[in-house]
């Protein structure tokens, strides 16, 4: 069953038309990474989806519009790491975590003790309870980002969108920090989209790739990826044999 | 010190410094409150350039000889929302923003002065301030719009939190981010034409930067960091008039330097413990 349906997606910043008719459905318990090299559009795509860019096309979750989706709880979204973050920020981590029920609160919105229960339980799940008291600016950026989580999760959601979670977390942590997006994916059965340079590190954890580059070059599975005569063509023979490493950021 | 004592109850007798206890407070607790959110979001200096707004709409008030205050509410509120404006479809940054709004109000304010003789006494008091001339109307005019501001921010309380923290997300959960946005610099204008009699045109942005501040630097959480700031920018005031009636200091510069020595405590605690 389709959670995702993109089409004929396509956004014009400036002037220049940054991405151009994308199309693509994801299923659910999919676990969908977004690569392509620096200005490819990543980030603009995700923006798109979340209602964040203006664009022309069409985007539904699970036949609904955004709106009806997010009101039902149902998408968690955790953005690029917050280098604007404000490193005294008044706020606890558990406040931060508490801030992702917010979305299906009619106004005047007012916090109960099942959501405080609710941010301890999924703190706990992250194994990041000991941190519930401490203030967010003071956090490593492996934690920091873990609270994040925390706070896209809170709603058990039925899809969770990423754009770089791991940009500038150290190796360990970027690993820890998959393994748990993993395990959502394989045990709650959470469908993930997720957004990074790593194509190699993707392979690893996702169950399909989009390769983009302004327009959809490549949607499937990463096997299929490897054997695509559209990348083929895309990066030339010898390169697409000798996958990259590593993309540029976008 | 007995002395001292009886100089301040013989001060409380009087109604213009009872008036200027109370409006000093109710405008100085709306600064303060609304101060957490802009400081934080690095919007601090509306005050600023709305302030130079309200002295053109004051000048122009006294030129057509209309209640200043009243006049300058409507017009100051406006320029708030141009600021906005300029920031949102213009995409045109928040400082610079602030910074034209803020040049042509200046401009216009000095222009306006020079074009007309006798009321630069009166425009002099709203540059800088004399909040022991505080009106019952703009004592009044002060509790009403410190009961606005509370009642704005206990119902918009959680949305303010999650845009001040992070206003992208907030977008995706489905915050009315521009409506809340527009409501909290409304409320940031009218609280900065009343402020205008407390420290003048030229110190009003201090009432907004300095009590969040402060408490910005001893506390972690944001409610508790909303309440000091109120507790600052209140004991601020109550303080500022005191010292300013025992020394005959100018009120409103008085305050602001209470406001700041408030500031370099907390600085100096938050040096030492950690």
């Amino acid at each position: 069953m389709n959670i995702l349906e993109v089409n004929e997606l396509s956004v014009i910043l400036g002037g220049m038309k940054v991405l151009c008719e994308i199309s693509f459905q994801v299923n659910t318990g999919d676990y969908v990474a977004i690569v392509g090299p620096n200005g490819s559009g990543k980030t603009t795509l995700m923006k798109a989806i979340l209602g964040l860019l203006p664009y022309s096309g069409s985007v539904y979750f699970q036949g609904e519009s955004r709106a009806t989706f997010i009101a039902q709880k149902s998408l968690g979204y955790l953005p690029q790491r917050m280098s604007f973050l404000d490193q005294r920020f008044p706020a606890t981590a558990k406040e931060i975590v508490l801030s992702g029920v917010y979305a299906h609160k009619s106004f005047p919105k007012k916090l109960s003790r099942q959501d405080s229960d609710a941010a301890d339980e999924i703190m706990n799940t992250l194994k990041i309870s000991e941190l519930r008291d401490r203030p967010i600016g003071k956090l490593s950026g492996g934690q920091q980002q873990r609270v994040l989580l925390a706070r896209a999760l809170i709603q058990h959601p039925k899809i969770l969108i990423l754009d770089e979670p791991t940009v500038a977390l150290d190796p360990q942590s970027r690993e820890i920090f998959y393994d748990t997006i993993q395990k959502f994916n394989c045990e709650q059965h959470v469908t993930v989209l997720l957004v990074s340079h790593d194509i190699s590190l993707m392979g690893e954890f996702a169950s399909k790739l989009l390769y983009l580059d302004r327009q959809m070059i490549f949607y499937g599975t990463f096997e299929n990826f490897c054997q695509s005569t559209a990348m083929s063509h895309h990066f030339g023979v010898s390169r697409h044999l000798n996958l990259p490493q590593t993309l540029n950021d976008d | 010190m007995i002395d001292l004592i009886k100089q301040i109850q013989e001060a409380i007798q009087y109604s213009f410094i009872q008036r200027a206890l109370v409006a000093g407070s109710f405008i100085a607790l709306g600064c303060a409150f609304l101060g957490v959110f802009l400081v934080l979001r690095r919007f601090s200096l509306i005050g600023d350039g709305l302030a130079h707004v309200s002295f053109a709409t004051v000048a122009l008030a006294l030129l057509l000889d209309t209640q200043p205050l009243l006049f300058a509410m409507p017009l100051v509120a406006l320029a708030s929302l141009l600021i906005l404006q300029l920031n949102e479809k213009a995409q045109i940054y928040g400082d610079t923003a602030i910074g034209l709004v803020s040049s042509f109000g200046i401009a216009l304010g000095v222009l306006i002065a020079s074009t007309a003789n006798g009321f630069n006494v009166d425009l002099f008091s709203y540059l800088f301030g004399n909040i022991l001339s505080v009106s019952l109307l703009e004592m009044w005019l002060s509790i009403a719009i410190l009961l606005l501001i509370i009642l704005t921010i206990s119902l918009f309380y959680h949305d303010l939190f999650a845009i001040t923290f992070d206003e992208e997300y907030a977008q995706v959960l489905g915050i009315r981010v521009r409506l809340v946005n527009h409501i909290l610099i409304l409320l940031t204008s009218l609280v900065i034409v009343l402020g205008m009699k407390i420290v003048g045109t030229m110190l009003i942005s201090s009432l907004i930067i300095l009590p969040a501040v402060t408490a910005l630097q001893l506390v972690h959480s944001f409610r508790t960091t909303i309440i000091l700031a109120g507790i600052f920018a209140v004991s601020s005031v109550i303080f500022g008039i005191f010292i300013s009636y025992l020394l005959n200091f100018p009120s409103g510069a008085t305050i602001v330097m209470v406001n700041f020595s408030f500031f370099i405590t907390a600085l100096l605690l938050r040096y030492f413990s950690s």
